[in-house]
């Protein structure tokens, strides 16, 4: 378990949904750090894809002292999650940092099309990644069962239902480099 | 939960209007009336609760100058189990000397009175809103403070025990010390009764107790627990013990010889554990003073696990980047003063384009030049 979590999400629920995941993982507020959210509402993506590099490097030089892990937290939108993933190769090699390696706590977490199709697909509903959700009105208060069932379904050898959507199917793998 | 405050021609307040959220961070600059908003709050807290006379308050005096206007007001709304209730109070100045008294006072439940006092006649209404006494009382005073509960009156009771519950906090550990000279029901704005305050906590819950030895456990390196040793007849002193390791033994800490920062942070854990996550609704001004910056968002994060888990209220005033970085995008609104004084509310809003975090935004003082306060005093 690390010892400390960096956790950067593209907006408050993302933030939400991992938060109370890492509680199911015996972790405290005290081993989480968010990073800060941008001030408009309209650029989290844009802004995690900036400091992703940053961030990755911090990791790499904490790990060598302490067991650290890294939450990367952002939706794919329209796009496809490689895209996602392809921004944050580039935006290493900009940076000239490596790509996380196999054993790296890196966490890639993209919901598509965003974060609330998770929480909805978490909670039972039948959803699709190409309808936005975002403006669903009960999804504050389905963040903690839907991080309850992310821990059940992300366990190995969990039994997941055929409705859980692709890209939380990719996030599964994703989430055991914590451990 | 409080739903609405209106305060109009007190202090800086001209037809204001603030409807706070369940989490909420008010932001603004110096002087636009953050604090005294709490002040406001606590006064009518203490004028409801305590019954103390107007004159106590120096109200009049708090008249905006430049509004020429007798009539002060003041509204609260909550949203509680019996349903919506609004509080009202009108005041004016009466006599020679002029004093201030009560025009109007009452209270409506789901928009039917329930407690009514006017032109120094107090009527009360029953739990089925049917009127079942009117009698005399001190116009120089709130006659809803002398209101006693009992079987009939379950609504308004319930009220204004809830309205007795409103905590506003300005942590100053400069004037804490470790005595206890007794338990204290209530706390003080600047916590300086927090020994005696925790004593009658430590007697009340217990079980919250070991929630907050936990919380503390995980901030203060080493500290093992909170203890009141006795130091006379019913005389207790509130101190920290520290574990030194299997080999020596612990070490004692006062209250009062604990830093500002760690005597902060047993108080904003007491918050925490014993009002917020029992419900009650929390204000505190500048709640990060003297804490370390590693240990912020971790408080910060708790308090929205126990707001988001349904339990209480909270609202932060602060200037703090790392609490405005955090709360101000959701959870942010500003109290924006123009220039001739008035204070209004706004959302905040930061900067869609140029992804800053918000606490950057506000130091460069961007948020009042992107039109959205909608004046061009600053």
């Amino acid at each position: 378990m690390a010892s400390q979590v960096i956790v950067l999400g593209k907006d408050e629920r993302h933030q939400q949904l991992v938060r109370r995941y890492l509680y199911r993982l015996s972790y405290r507020p005290h081993d989480i750090r968010f990073e800060a959210l941008p001030s408009g509402r309209g650029c989290g993506e844009q802004w995690v894809r900036d400091v992703y590099a940053d961030a990755v490097r911090a990791y790499r030089n904490r790990s060598s002292r302490a067991k650290t892990a890294l939450i990367v937290a952002i939706d794919a939108d329209t796009g496809e999650v490689e895209r996602r993933l392809s921004q944050f190769r580039s935006s290493l090699d900009q940076a000239n940092v490596a790509f996380r390696t196999e054993k790296e706590a890196v966490v890639h977490l993209i919901p598509k099309r965003n974060i609330e199709t998770w929480i909805l697909c978490l909670n039972g509903r039948i959803v699709d990644e190409i309808t936005d959700y975002s403006r669903n009105t009960d999804v504050d208060e389905l963040i903690a069962p839907a991080a309850a069932t992310l821990f059940v379904w992300s366990r190995p050898d969990a039994g997941v239902p055929v409705e859980c959507v692709p890209s939380l199917r990719m996030a599964f793998p994703e989430l055991r480099r914590l451990e | 939960m409080l739903t609405r405050v209106y305060i109009d021609n007190f202090g800086c307040f001209v037809n204001f209007e603030h409807k706070p959220a369940r989490k909420q961070l008010v932001l603004g600059r110096n002087g636009c009336g953050k604090s005294s908003y709490m002040d406001t709050l606590l006064l009518l807290r203490q004028l409801v609760t305590k019954g103390d006379v107007l004159d106590d308050f120096s109200i009049l005096s708090k008249r905006i100058r430049w509004l020429n206007q007798s009539r002060q007001t003041f509204e609260i709304e909550a949203e509680l189990e019996e349903g919506r209730y609004c509080y009202r109070l009108v005041v004016d100045p009466w006599g020679e000397p002029a004093r201030p008294r009560v025009v109007s006072e009452t209270v409506h439940l789901n928009d039917q009175p329930i407690f009514e006092f006017q032109l120094a006649t107090v009527h009360l209404y029953n739990d089925e809103y049917e009127q079942r006494a009117a009698y005399e009382s001190d116009w120089h005073r709130s006659a809803l403070a002398t209101i006693m509960p009992r079987g009939e009156l379950q609504k308004l009771s319930g009220f204004k025990r809830w309205l007795g519950g409103i905590y506003c906090f300005r942590i100053n550990p400069f004037t804490m010390g470790a005595r206890s000279e007794g338990e204290d029901l209530n706390p003080r704005v600047d916590l300086l009764n927090i020994a005696s305050w925790y004593r009658h906590l430590l007697q009340a819950d217990p079980k919250q107790n070991i929630a907050l030895l936990n919380s503390l456990r995980e901030v203060m390196d080493d500290f093992s627990y909170l203890k009141l040793d006795p130091a006379g007849e019913n005389i207790r002193l509130l101190a920290a013990e520290f574990d030194r390791g299997e080999d020596a033994n612990a070490v004692k800490f006062y209250l009062n010889q604990l830093s500002d920062g760690q005597r902060c942070l047993i108080c904003l854990y007491t918050i925490l554990h014993f009002v917020l996550a029992k419900g009650s609704t929390v204000i505190i001004d500048e709640p990060e003073n003297f804490i370390s910056l590693r240990e912020i968002q971790p408080w910060l994060t708790a308090v929205a696990d126990t707001v988001e888990g349904g339990k209480g209220q909270v609202l932060l005033i602060s200037h703090h980047p790392e609490i405005i970085n955090q709360w101000a995008p959701k959870n942010g609104v500003q109290f924006v003063r123009d220039r001739i004084g008035a204070v209004r509310v706004e959302p905040f809003r930061g900067d869609s384009d140029s992804c800053l975090p918000p606490a950057e935004f506000i130091a460069r003082g961007w948020e009042s030049e992107y039109g959205f306060t909608g004046h061009s005093a600053w």
